[in-house]
């Protein structure tokens, strides 16, 4: 017998000790039964050992499924984290730009952009507005027809917010009315 | 002759396989059933998934290496399937109105093995133990288990080595196991 917790027609080498520390590496997939079949005879026999792991496989499909909760299917986001500071400078930059090309195409449109320029500001600084707010991404308008749209990380969730629906002073409720719409990028 | 029986006959071509694989699966029974049930509380679902495991070792009884390991390989095929079973499921505890529906249909709550190991009792103490965790090894368990990234992925993410983000993992697992168990003793 190799441990306390092990019946005592165990026969592998591996103790409760050595298997508690690998039990991460199995939850992650990492080690199997082929690799390593000392550990898994061990936990076909040890209680103890299988209720620890079976507590790592819950919260695997805890965390995976039901936590962070998304109300459409989960499609390849462009998703990065920058300091705020970069971040909002960057935004004004990329929306600059985006409304100098539309500029060259659209009409009365136009007009908003400062509007919208200014609102942005407002979320990208942090903002009193909706200080849960990080944008992570400007999509320029594909066409005439279009309108920029906006990819923001609010409360956890990704959302995506047309421009033109800003308005100055956006409240918490009004960004989560927003519709929680995950977009695909096509990576 | 069973439907099953049919097709495991139709699946294996040796009988001297078949023959050893139905000894091996009579004798461990008890055993994979035991490990089927830390994860299924349903008999029904129980006897399906046991079903399933005794099809897959039926059918690679002869990739066995070491007689030995047999019992460890069970073990794998049988939390494998589980695992599968309850990734499966499609749970949403936010989702009121199919919750809603589900218990004006039964007249009770949801009798989904799923639910029963996803509850949101265990939720709420997963995500408690979480947020207690240093921020890197929550911010690597978010990546990996909430945005399903895996190691390079979130190496490259986070710019530093997949060594780090294999300690960090594990250091991150194993506080949020300790902090599960103290949390829910020993009522799994």
């Amino acid at each position: 017998m190799n441990d306390l917790h092990a019946t005592s027609h165990t026969i592998s080498n591996a103790t409760c000790t050595d298997v508690e520390e690998l039990l991460p590496l199995i939850a992650e997939g990492l080690m199997d039964a082929d690799s390593d079949p000392d550990v898994f005879i061990h936990l076909a026999d040890c209680e103890h050992c299988s209720q620890s792991l079976i507590l790592q496989d819950m919260i695997t499909l805890n965390l995976g499924n039901n936590i962070n909760m998304k109300q459409t299917p989960r499609e390849n986001v462009v998703y990065f984290h920058i300091p705020k500071t970069i971040l909002s400078a960057a935004a004004i930059l990329l929306f600059s730009c985006a409304a100098l090309l539309a500029h060259n195409s659209y009409n009365a449109s136009h007009t908003n952009s400062n509007q919208a320029h200014a609102d942005l500001d407002q979320i990208a600084v942090g903002t009193q507005n909706v200080p849960e707010t990080e944008i992570l991404k400007i999509i320029p308008a594909q066409s005439s027809d279009d309108v920029p749209m906006i990819l923001i990380r609010h409360h956890g969730q990704n959302m995506l917010i047309r421009q033109d629906q800003i308005d100055s002073g956006t409240t918490n409720a009004e960004v989560s009315a927003a519709m929680p719409v995950v977009v695909s990028t096509g990576r | 002759m069973t439907s099953m029986a049919a097709e495991l006959q139709f699946t294996l071509g040796s009988p001297a396989l078949h023959e050893k694989g139905c000894d091996l699966l009579a004798q461990e029974e008890l055993g994979v059933r035991r490990v089927i049930q830390r994860y299924i509380k349903d008999p029904s679902t129980e006897d399906d998934i046991f079903q399933e495991v005794s099809i897959k070792v039926l059918r690679r009884i002869d990739t066995v290496r070491e007689q030995k390991a047999i019992r460890g390989w069970l073990f794998q095929i049988a939390r494998n399937a589980c695992l599968d079973y309850l990734r499966k499921q499609d749970r949403r505890p936010n989702n009121v109105q199919l919750l809603g529906i589900s218990e004006a249909a039964t007249g009770e709550h949801s009798r989904n093995p799923a639910d029963q190991f996803c509850s949101q009792e265990r939720i709420q103490a997963i995500q408690s133990a979480l947020e207690q965790l240093p921020d890197s090894q929550r911010e690597v368990i978010h990546l990996r288990l909430q945005e399903g990234l895996n190691h390079q992925a979130i190496s490259e993410r986070l710019n530093i080595s997949r060594q780090a983000v294999e300690v960090r993992l594990c250091r991150g697992r194993s506080r949020l196991k300790d902090r599960l168990q103290e949390i829910m003793g020993g009522d799994l």
